[in-house]
């Protein structure tokens, strides 16, 4: 709602209409970014080339549109209109934030771990990428996030070390961004990069004699102690030498080596104003090359991998928001670069006091309706509201996307109430009956790391509804949660409706909207009607069931397992006690519990990741493979360390071709299509599941999945079973399945494992019998 | 295969993490707390000697007591740490000089041994006054204090709300990132190479760059999803100053905290 027109009338109330067209989304604008490219660009040919091939063919209906990368990458400049705006954009912020972080962890380490020189020079590949992506704003942004953050874990002498990281980073981003080579990255270092350091040395020297003594005397000693060293050697060698040819009758040799050393040293010390910037010198050029080396490969594939456009930053606007009722007409969005229209032709009402169930699989334009909803414009199409939507305003709009863990914002519960908002603002904050109405009464001063998924969520609404919205977004908010966790979202939402505040909730699971609301299906970016409540079709039997061997040996043997995190330490947490469990061959065990009950933990004892603090887990030798057992992680990205989906399979082992496209196979892939895409490009699920194929690879005896359904959609979720289903009948594997909903429970599953409280509360097969009582208990 | 069951107490490094409690430290103001650290910092790089060794020490010790931290809090160093540090000491032990020891027999000169006991010994204090600061500060507080000590310079035209904005969600996603720090190299265990002896060792050198090239992007793309996520909230919120700085506090801990803290900064610059 950029340019929304001010309401020109003048009457006493006058409720604009306002309408927005079909305009290109706002990260497309021409006003934003570069209107006239090639005369900024003229001097780089490789980043016009990338940019006629990065705007070419757009499919927008406007002409003269161009595109806008976050932070004008590829060489492209920021036209004056945009440098006048002196406004930071979150994701500089955060990118500042989380890259300086990552550089401050890795300075912290390269003190206290032997040997860890090289990681201080790694410590300039966030900064470099801070660079490259978010100019020189985001690196100042970044050495002030990492300077304090050093300085509460080292000391400040630290500090120092991330202003100098920062430095390069600075000049090899710019030089990444810019599409500079290795000579004129190193000229441009060594203008700006070296008087600073070199200045700042000699100014401290300069200023401080004592120190200047002691540094210098430290250089001596060096050199003395490398003397002394070769010395010996020589005069040991020497020594043997000469007994040997002349006897006593040679003078002993002399150490030539340590001796020169010495007296340049002392040579050099002299001439301090001299020799210190010409060693600053050659450091200066040897790590800016080696930043380079290490960064630019890196640089390349995270902009490979990069993620959708920067967020358009909402405009001030005095026009009071009016976000409802809104109503799309034929609204159509293609995004940059696609083929086909994310959503087309839809017609819908967003009606004020109304809970409104968005429901479709992924990849249906649920994300996208929202994004219109919460002011882009779209390509074709109307939408109508009597006011600008009004980001994060006093009656305008909020939206809570997925992860609720990036969610939050404040480090502690109230922080993140008043996040972003003006002293005066906050101060009108009802901070108590915000957490009373989502249910976290009493935790304002809890540190929000400690939170739990669920209760992240609810934070999440609570600081949107601190902006006293007139509409609520809530994207996908609880595909990450529990079962638990998911009904008290679902229900606090539907409360807000009650209250007065439109709610728009997005999900996959249809049962979430219940008989409050109205279901908007879409499939394939349409509306299309709504089908009947029971979304999960009743528990099949899975097409084959191999039997357990139930008298052979058993696999594993945990006997009184337990763990207790951090234990001897004030912040001691126990996370499982007197856990006692076999596995057979071929098993297939599924354990389910609430958030925090010590699944995870288990799974991590079960394949080796942590010691258990108590007990013990004994491995029977008489079933063989390469490992005794792997762990696939909920957070798969974690898991592929490689680019692309072959090379990634590949790693660890000396797999053959074969190997890896049967192991594709079996994870439901067609290895042909799937083996050379970049593993950026691939969806969660399909992430998990290349995971799986990877550690497939390493033949391991027991697979651990942690949640592998968890935020994923039917048609995903329906593949991974399929996949766990193909292992259990081509293979020995037995698998542990963790998982906080039962939907598929019977197909993936023979036995059933429920953990609380750290102590598995229940052991037994999984028939449809404990299924009915499970269901009846509320699981 | 059995596994051992390992001793009770736990050598993983926590970070920044406050012992619940009530003592002086605690009620200080953390921007006092912070700026002490940073000040005594400063005239310790300026004039690094044995004096200044001694002042960190004290004031340490009687911060440690002040703050009523349980000596469990104290990190074990890992035995990795504790090697390599008597390594680099013997090394340290060959430089010479004076002063010189005489042992009978042999004579040791212990001068590059003391200046590295002299390194060494700041570095643990800087670890030590960070963490003393990390037991007794709640974070949220912490990015309060930082907001409030900024905001004189926002008065005078310089544009610190973003800069607060990105120290406090520095802090806020420290803990969240070494989440992720501690599942990919899980992850990584988890697939590594069993040891193959057969490559040569320049060929392993090239995989082990090769590998860690593989983690460091791990991290990366997965820092920067976290980022793309987090500006959306930020957006998604309507502003982008971070938290509502606090009221600067300065109680009588805070004066009895300066005034010993100054006095030592004297007597490291000026004996």
């Amino acid at each position: 709602m950029r340019d929304a027109p001010r309401a020109g009338i003048d009457g006493p109330h006058p409720p604009p209409i306002l309408i927005d067209g079909p305009h290109p989304p706002p990260f497309l604008r021409a006003d934003r970014v570069l209107a006239r490219v090639p005369r900024h660009v003229r001097a780089d040919s490789r980043a016009r080339t990338r940019t006629a091939r990065k705007f070419g063919g757009l499919g927008w209906q406007d002409g003269r549109t161009v595109g806008r990368r976050p932070a004008c990458r590829g060489g492209l400049r920021l036209t004056a209109k945009s440098r006048q705006n002196p406004r930071v954009s979150a994701g500089t912020i955060a990118e500042a934030a989380i890259l300086s972080d990552l550089a401050s962890l890795l300075l912290v380490l390269a003190l206290v771990v032997p040997g860890g020189f090289a990681l201080t020079l790694a410590s300039g590949v966030p900064f470099t990428l801070l660079g490259e992506r978010r100019r020189l704003r985001g690196v100042a942004l970044g050495t002030a996030s990492g300077a304090l953050v050093v300085t509460l874990l080292s000391g400040p002498l630290t500090a120092t070390y991330v202003a100098e990281a920062a430095l390069y980073g600075a000049v090899v981003g710019a030089g990444l961004r810019r599409g500079w080579r290795l000579p004129r990255t190193l000229a441009v270092s060594v203008l700006t990069v070296w008087p600073v350091l070199a200045g700042a040395l000699l100014a401290f020297l300069a200023l401080f004699p004592e120190t200047r003594d002691l540094v210098f005397e430290q250089v001596r000693i060096i050199a003395r102690g490398f003397q002394n060293f070769v010395g010996a050697i020589v005069d040991a060698v020497a020594g043997a030498w000469t007994s040997v040819t002349c006897g006593s009758a040679c003078a002993p040799a002399e150490d030539v080596i340590g001796t020169k050393l010495v007296a340049f040293a002392e040579w050099g010390i002299d001439r301090w104003p001299v020799t210190v910037p010409a060693v600053v010198l050659v450091g200066v050029v040897f790590r800016t090359w080696f930043t380079r080396y290490l960064a630019h490969p890196l640089a390349r594939r995270m902009r490979r991998s990069a993620a959708a456009p920067d967020v358009p930053s909402p405009p001030e606007s005095d026009v009071q928001p009016a976000p409802v009722p809104a109503t799309l007409s034929g609204v159509s969005v293609r995004w940059p670069g696609a083929a086909h229209d994310a959503i087309s032709d839809v017609d819908v009402e967003i009606r004020p006091h109304e809970f409104t169930g968005l429901v479709g699989d992924n990849g249906s334009g649920k994300s996208t309706l929202v994004s219109v909803l919460a002011g882009m414009p779209p390509t074709r199409g109307r939408v109508t509201r009597p006011g600008p939507v009004g980001m994060g305003r006093i009656g305008g709009t909020v939206r809570v996307f997925q992860r609720p863990e990036s969610q939050v914002l404040g480090v502690t519960v109230a922080d993140d109430l008043t996040w972003g908002m003006t002293p005066e603002r906050a101060a009108g904050v009802d901070t108590a009956g915000l957490l009373d109405r989502v249910g976290l009464s009493g935790l304002a001063d809890r540190e929000t790391s400690t939170l739990s998924g669920g209760e992240l969520a609810r934070l999440a609404i609570a600081s949107s509804i601190a902006h006293e919205p007139a509409l609520l977004l809530s994207d996908e908010s609880t595909a990450m949660l529990d079962r638990r966790g998911r009904a008290t979202v679902a229900r606090l939402l539907g409360e807000l409706a009650t209250q007065g505040i439109t709610v728009v909730h997005v999900t996959h699971e249809l049962d979430e909207v219940g008989g409050a609301g109205r279901v908007v299906r879409l499939e394939n970016g349409r509306i299309v009607p709504p089908r009947s409540a029971t979304s999960n079709p009743p528990g099949q039997e899975p097409a084959g069931r191999a039997e357990p061997d139930a008298a052979g040996a058993p696999l594993v043997r945990m006997a009184g397992v337990g763990y207790v995190h951090a234990a001897g330490t004030p912040w001691a947490h126990r996370a499982l006690e007197g856990v006692d469990l076999e596995i057979r061959p071929r098993e297939r065990l599924l354990v389910t519990g609430p958030n925090g009950a010590g699944k995870s933990t288990l799974a991590w004892i079960l394949t080796g990741l942590l010691t258990p603090t108590e007990g013990e887990v004994v491995w029977s030798r008489d079933v063989t493979g390469r490992r005794d057992a792997v762990l696939a992680f909920q957070h798969a990205r974690l898991q592929l360390f490689r680019p692309t989906v072959r090379e990634d399979m590949a790693l660890g082992v000396d797999a053959t071709r074969d190997e890896i496209d049967a192991a594709l196979h079996v994870a439901g892939f067609d290895p042909d299509t799937i083996g050379t895409t970049p593993i950026d490009r691939l969806s969660v699920g399909q992430q998990r599941r290349v995971a799986v194929a990877g550690l497939l690879l390493h033949r391991p005896r027991l697979l651990v999945l942690d949640e592998p359904l968890a935020g994923l959609d039917r048609p995903a979720r329906l593949r991974l079973v399929e996949l766990l289903t193909e292992l259990h009948l081509t293979s020995d594997i037995a698998t542990l399945v963790i998982s906080h909903d039962l939907d598929d429970a019977p197909r993936i599953a023979d036995r059933l494992l429920t953990v609380d409280g750290g102590r598995i509360t229940r052991d037994s097969p999984l028939t449809h019998d404990l299924m009915s009582t499970l269901q009846a208990e509320g699981w | 295969m059995v596994m051992r069951t390992r001793p009770a107490r736990d050598r993983s490094i926590q970070l920044l993490r406050l012992v619940p409690g009530e003592s002086p430290l605690h009620r200080m103001w953390p921007g006092t707390k912070l700026g002490i650290v940073v000040l005594v910092g400063i005239a310790a790089v300026i004039r690094p000697t044995w004096t200044a060794a001694c002042v960190m020490a004290a004031g340490l010790a009687l911060g440690f007591v002040a703050s009523r931290v349980p000596r469990a809090a104290l990190p074990l160093p890992p035995t990795w740490l504790a090697v390599s540090l008597v390594a680099t000491g013997a090394l340290a032990l060959f430089a010479g000089g004076p002063p010189v020891v005489d042992l009978g027999p042999v004579t040791v000169e212990m001068g590059g041994l003391v200046d590295w006991l002299l390194f060494t010994t700041l570095l643990v204090e800087a670890f030590a006054a960070a963490a003393l600061v990390g037991w007794t500060t709640h974070m949220g507080d912490l990015g309060r204090a930082v907001a409030a000590l900024t905001r004189p310079l926002a008065r005078v035209g310089i544009p610190v709300e973003s800069a607060v904005a990105a120290m406090t969600l520095g802090l806020r996603c420290l803990p969240l990132l070494l989440d992720e720090f501690r599942t990919l190299v899980a992850a990584w265990r988890n697939r590594r190479p069993l040891s193959d002896r057969s490559t040569g060792r320049r060929e392993r050198s090239r995989e082990a760059i090769l590998q860690a090239h593989d983690i460091l992007a791990g991290a990366l793309a997965s820092s920067l999803r976290r980022a793309h996520e987090m500006a959306q909230a930020m957006e998604a919120r309507g502003g982008l100053r971070g938290p509502v700085p606090g009221r600067i506090r300065l109680g009588r801990v805070d004066a009895v905290a300066w005034v010993l803290a100054l006095a030592g900064v004297v007597v490291i610059l000026w004996r």
